[in-house]
């Protein structure tokens, strides 16, 4: 009983914790986010299976975290409430050209940004050619050119 | 390859019917495992604790469901009134000493006395009323059926039965 009560004590709080962080935290990854992953990781490792380091605790910590994820899914699938909670929506950022100043400033994305998805996906150089950039639910930057 | 609308698409629809049953066959088996792990199954839980007395003056409480070096208790619950000369002896047996290591036991034992059978583990006690709770912590260093006598001075004993999952 006591390792599926950790693994799902420790995923509830995973999930709450990275979705307050924000959807940009785990997808544009910088070197300092990856050292705090492992840092997570290990952290979480020590939580879930306590001293107990049998191949049946693992296994059970493994079945109740993929069972969660799994569950996760059906309910996301079932109301999408959970899901815009849990997954963000997608967001407009640039409309034809004009960067929406308040609200890139609230999602901590930046004009820099932008331009880099758009030089990255699309090889556009200037703002101006860009219809819109929509910020989209998994932290990534979409680009969709104006067409000349 | 089977051409599907202009498209070079190696798609077997029939194959992907049977994964999804397998899928869902999987899911079904995962769920009843984790409610058996839930209810202790595999380790503690309700399934799992159990009382076992000899219904004078001995009772032990364990887990019927283990994990390999990993951490158990037994609970042993003795009347005082079983002490003589002040010391109270509880005895485990070779077999299953062998097969666990003894990490603590609470209260400390004055003694520790070798017989035929086992080891016998004396405990001072004053007042001889009442009942007396004395903690075996171990880990089983065994994978398997473990089976183990608790036993009391008097030649009155309790027989365990445990599984440990590797």
């Amino acid at each position: 009983m006591e390792p599926i009560v950790r693994a799902a004590a420790i995923f509830l709080g995973l999930v709450i914790f990275f979705r307050i962080a924000g959807t940009r935290t785990l997808m544009q990854m910088t070197s300092f986010d990856f050292v705090l992953l492992l840092i997570i990781s290990e952290a979480t490792q020590n939580a879930m299976l306590g001293n107990d380091y049998s191949l049946t605790n693992g296994f059970l910590v493994i079945l109740t975290l993929v069972s969660l994820d799994i569950l996760l899914s059906f309910i996301k699938q079932q109301f999408p409430v959970v899901e815009h909670w849990l997954d963000g929506l997608p967001m407009v950022i640039v409309e034809h050209g004009k960067p929406l100043k308040h609200l890139m400033s609230r999602a901590r994305v930046d004009e820099a940004d932008v331009l880099s998805a758009a030089r990255e996906s699309q090889g556009l150089e200037r703002m101006e050619q860009i219809k819109y950039a929509v910020l989209e639910n998994n932290g990534s930057i979409s680009i969709i050119p104006k067409s000349s | 390859m089977k051409k599907a609308r202009d498209l070079e698409v190696h798609e077997d629809l029939h194959l992907q019917e049977q994964f999804w049953t397998v899928e869902r066959v999987g899911w079904t088996l995962m769920a009843a495992a984790l409610v058996a792990g839930l209810l202790g199954a595999f380790g503690e839980g309700l399934l799992s604790r159990h009382t076992k007395s000899d219904d004078k003056s001995l009772a032990v409480e364990y887990v019927r469901f283990g994990h390999y070096k990993s951490p158990l208790q037994l609970q042993i619950q003795v009347l005082a009134s079983n002490a003589r000369q002040g010391r109270l002896s509880i005895g485990l047996d070779y077999t299953f000493l062998g097969r666990i290591l003894i990490t603590r036991i609470t209260p400390q034992p004055v003694t520790e006395e070798l017989d035929a059978g086992g080891l016998n583990f004396a405990f001072p006690v004053h007042n001889e009323e009442g009942s007396i709770f004395i903690t075996i912590s171990y880990e089983p260093q065994y994978v398997g059926t473990l089976t183990g006598r608790v036993s009391l001075g008097d030649g009155s004993e309790v027989s365990i039965r445990q599984f440990i999952y590797p």
